[in-house]
């Protein structure tokens, strides 16, 4: 059977950033312990209704992870691999904001057999960094990536942000220097979106953002400059020195299976999507999953495949025969025989280009 | 010998006149509580107006008729026949039958505004009838009422006496009986023979899903029953008659017989009203009258336009509406046309714009059907070099430029009535709109009427309310067409990316076309979304392009983010491009929202 990734969210974090509209509360003692013994226990139950599965990517995702006690994300990993045949070369990784304690952090998720971090950089501009809500400055980044590396770990992600309030060409240049002189294997660049509910969204009209046209620039100096780097991109937002690609998002966007467990979080196991509700009171007394139909249609391996650089193959020939003959596609995507895949221009408009292909299914 | 035509002597057949606003609903419903017609419970706001969109429009479309048994100061008891008329200039035909069946009018006047160009049209056109008018001053609870210069405006206008003319709230109630009296004492008893052959004057008609058509009647020769053969004498029609009867405030109320002076209904099963028209002449096949009432004439529309459905599924629904609509609309015309750009769709032709809204509103909301419109047309005559002259009422059939000797438009005469401040404003407005400077004339210090003659393409658009905006809602308007007239028109036709917008083309005053085409290039530059590729607006006259936008192509339409594995957001996002989607029309390449062609349709000056 296929190894599967298992997500665990952790809903907490000490402050809240005003662009992201993730499942979150506040972190207090007793809750965060209640909240361990939830995953422990659905880990359990999963293990009872999907079977000792075997896994072979672990993804703590937040939130904060590190705003918990490291001995927490020991206990919950410990769990996983009472009730699941976890890889001895498991991807088990943490995301990591640089302002938490990850001097007592990082040594014990790492003595738990943690092997990957993602640091929360965003950007090397400390006034960016403020905009965003984001405590720490660039060089605590710095810091931290020392850390990790301390411990012997170099599969090292940072995450970057295009499209924020007073970002130029210049500071993204760099934000981008900040990342390849580091010379950590993998980056993230997301651009911003305004998500409704957020602080930003509310404040939108009042926000220094770069034109849309000044954000396409970003993006596309961003993909020359980690490309000639070394970063390959493999994923719209994605890049990594081959071999170092997340393979727990890969997971996603072959349209694999995952477990996820805490609230919000979503799965993909044996043909059917769910998700918990995001309420963490609701997820500790025991409250089930909400399905969330069947995955794994051609619709999905399109819409999710066609975000890699890789693409989707094995179409039927026809498919990609006639969506290859569209004119208006032609400039956003490659066509082989039975394959797809978006260039750069169509990663950027991929929401419609993707659109129009599963129009045509 | 008993007069055995004493009956009509407690008969009043009467009618309201009423700017809109002025209070005839209220009024109305008043009248209906005063006489025990409804009880105060079961009051509705403006009974009268019964579709929704007369109650939020405040305007009556449909005329209404009741009757109320009044018992009078003098003891006896009247049968008062409220005939009520519609009030837009849309409906002009209408308002003329519906008095010609009356022997008087109440005037209503605002007592905060004084009288408007819609009220004096309609209290000259029932003067023309020879209706015996009723001045009531309305609204004095208003603090703003000073009902004696109103008074005195009414005398010097119009020339009637105020002195008697009851002083009325109609929202309190307060002297509302004064007006039953007045009614009484003022309006003359009908005359007629109920012995001569009948006839009976069509003043509306009305489809009921259960009794077919319900013809509103007035009698004024003659009687007639149920089992009768009536005829219609504009066609030569012969049905039995099913019932007759009056018109209660909520209810019909059978009845033997109506007789001469009455006013009631007939069924007969008739299918759609356009079978019994407005104007036209009731008599009986046994015993026909010699000749019909005067003034029958079918109504034409005069505004077109294409209706088509958003969703091209919704095109037998939409046929069915428009065919129930017109059960109930003799005014109301269609046909099936085809649009390259929308789709299968009718060719409707109204009386005027706010026929046209209405129709189009009732559409949306009472069949919920989701449409686009085009943009509206008169009726243009276009001589041709070969001697022929062709009515073109849809840009599409516009002739061939080189084949065309001269056109002509449709022009009204319009009067506009305002106080003398504005005039500057309204001028202006008339003069942009090609208007032709008749006369002004001061009817009183404060009111100017304002004659112009004006093409009536300029005016079924926007002119309404541009010219209330102008004069913060003082002027009214009120037109007649009055006729031809030679006039330099062009065809304005739409490209995107090169493709020919059928449903955007228009025709235009060679003048204004430069002007307007640079306009509707810059509204679709801001309506239209970017797409995937640069798109090219031109305006184009008979292929010479007069004005050109382009559409940047879009660059970025992106999820950046992998929400742990939430799918969902993802799909969601598709979802709403497909929404999006469905609210586009494609031409050719390009996708255009239905936002854009309302924008280019309201598109003011």
């Amino acid at each position: 059977m296929k190894p599967m990734g298992i997500y665990i969210h952790i809903p907490f974090c000490r402050s809240f950033c005003p662009y992201c509209d993730f499942y979150k509360v506040r972190p207090d003692g007793e809750l965060m312990q209640k909240y361990t013994e939830a995953v422990v226990n659905t880990t359990a139950s999963f293990s009872h209704i999907y079977g000792r599965r075997p896994v072979d990517t672990i993804y703590f995702g937040g939130g904060t992870p590190s705003a918990v006690p490291g001995s927490f994300v020991a206990d919950m990993l410990q769990a996983v691999r009472e009730n699941f045949d976890v890889a001895p070369d498991a991807e088990i990784t943490v995301e990591c904001n640089p302002s938490s304690d990850l001097e007592s952090f990082l040594p014990a998720v790492f003595a738990a057999g943690v092997n990957r971090v993602s640091l929360g950089l965003q950007s090397a501009s400390d006034g960016e960094r403020r905009a965003l809500g984001r405590a720490s400055d660039a060089a605590r980044v710095k810091q931290a990536v020392a850390l990790v590396r301390a411990a012997g770990i170099e599969n090292i992600s940072l995450d970057v942000m295009l499209g924020v309030p007073g970002q130029d060409r210049e500071s993204l240049i760099e934000t981008l220097e900040f990342c390849t002189g580091l010379k950590v294997p993998h980056i993230s660049a997301y651009m911003l979106k305004l998500e409704e509910g957020t602080v930003f969204f509310n404040r939108r009209e009042s926000l220094a953002l770069p034109s849309e046209d000044e954000v396409c620039d970003m993006y596309e100096l961003t993909c020359d400059t980690l490309e000639s780097a070394g970063l390959k991109q493999y994923e719209i937002s994605n890049f990594a020195v081959p071999g170092f690609e997340s393979r727990h998002n890969l997971k996603y966007w072959r349209d694999e299976e995952y477990l996820g467990i805490g609230p919000a979080a979503h799965s993909f196991a044996d043909g059917r999507r769910f998700f918990f509700p995001s309420d963490i009171n609701a997820f500790i007394s025991g409250a089930g999953t909400v399905d969330d139909g069947p995955g794994g249609s051609i619709e999905e391996r399109l819409m999710l495949g066609l975000r890699l650089a890789e693409g989707v193959s094995d179409l039927p020939a026809d498919f990609a025969g006639r969506v290859a003959a569209r004119a208006d596609l032609a400039p956003f995507i490659e066509a082989g025989a039975t394959t797809l895949k978006l260039n750069r221009r169509g990663f950027l408009m991929s929401n419609r280009v993707i659109f129009e292909i599963l129009e045509m299914i | 010998m008993i007069d055995l035509s004493d009956y009509k002597q407690n008969i009043r057949n009467f009618s309201i006149i009423a700017h809109i606003d002025h209070g005839k609903s209220t009024l109305a419903d008043r009248l209906l509580e005063l006489t025990g017609m409804v009880a105060k419970r079961d009051m509705t706001e403006q009974l009268l107006d019964n579709m929704d969109l007369e109650r939020e429009r405040g305007i009556t479309i449909k005329a209404h008729a009741v009757k109320l048994d009044y018992k009078a100061e003098d003891g006896q008891v009247y049968e008062l026949n409220l005939i009520d008329t519609p009030g837009h200039v849309d409906f002009n035909y209408e308002v003329s039958r519906s008095l010609a069946a009356c022997e008087g009018a109440v005037l209503i006047v605002d007592s905060t505004q004084g009288i408007e160009a819609q009220t004096l049209a309609n209290t000259y056109l029932a003067l023309d009838h020879d209706l015996e008018i009723c001045p009531v001053i309305n609204k004095i609870d208003l603090p703003a009422a000073h009902p004696e210069e109103v008074c005195k405006e009414v005398e010097d206008i119009i020339g009637l006496d105020c002195s008697e003319a009851p002083r009325v709230s109609a929202k309190t109630g307060e002297n509302v009986e004064q007006v039953l009296e007045q009614i009484v004492k003022i309006v003359p008893p009908p005359t007629g023979d109920e012995h001569a052959p009948l006839r009976a004057l069509i003043f509306d008609s009305i489809y009921d899903s259960y009794k077919g058509v319900i013809v509103y009647v007035r009698i004024v020769d003659g009687t007639i029953k149920a089992g009768d053969t009536m005829r219609l004498m504009s066609t030569g029609a012969e049905l039995t008659v099913v019932e007759v009867g009056y018109m209660r405030a909520q209810t019909m109320e059978s009845a033997p017989s109506l007789r001469a002076g009455e006013v009631g209904y007939i069924t007969a099963s008739i299918k759609t009203v356009s079978e019994a028209r407005v104007g036209d002449t009731v008599t009986l096949a046994t015993n026909p009258a010699p000749q019909a009432l005067p003034g029958y004439r079918k109504v034409n529309p005069m505004v077109f336009c294409g209706i088509y459905p958003a969703d091209g599924a919704d095109y037998e629904a939409l046929k069915e509406a428009l065919a129930k609509l017109q059960l109930n609309d003799a005014a109301l015309s269609f046909e099936p046309e085809t649009s390259g750009a929308l789709g299968f769709g009718f060719r409707c032709g109204f009386l005027g714009l706010l026929h046209l809204e209405i129709i189009q509103e009732r559409l949306e909301r009472e069949y919920d059907l989701d449409l686009v419109t085009t943009i509206p047309s008169v009726i243009y005559k276009i001589h041709l070099t070969n001697g022929q002259v062709v009515e073109i009422d849809n840009p599409s059939n516009y002739p061939d430029p080189a084949t065309i000797q001269f056109s002509e438009e449709p022009i009204v005469n319009a009067h506009i009535y305002s106080p003398p401040d504005y005039v500057g404003q309204i001028m202006d407005l008339c003069q942009d709109r090609r208007g032709t400077f008749r006369d002004m004339s001061y009817i009183t210090p404060d009111r100017v009427d304002i004659h112009y003659e004006l093409p009536l393409n300029e005016i079924i658009y926007d002119f309404f309310d541009v010219l209330k905006s102008r004069t913060r809602g003082y002027a009214s308007l009120d037109y007649e067409i009055m006729g031809y007239r030679q006039s330099d028109l062009v065809k304005l036709d739409v490209l995107l990316n090169g493709d020919q917008i059928d449903a955007l083309s228009f025709i235009i005053h060679s003048e204004k076309a430069y002007n307007k085409a640079r306009k509707i290039a810059e509204k679709l530059k801001e309506n239209i979304p970017r797409q995937l590729f640069e798109i090219p607006i031109q305006m184009s006259i008979g292929g010479k392009i007069i004005a050109r936008e382009t559409v940047k192509a879009m660059r970025k339409d992106v999820l950046a983010k992998c929400y742990g594995g939430d799918i969902t957001r993802k799909k969601k996002l598709l979802e709403k491009q497909k929404e999006g989607k469905k609210r586009m029309r494609q031409f050719g390449t390009v996708e255009v929202p239905q936002e854009a062609f309302m924008a280019v349709l309201k598109l003011d000056d």
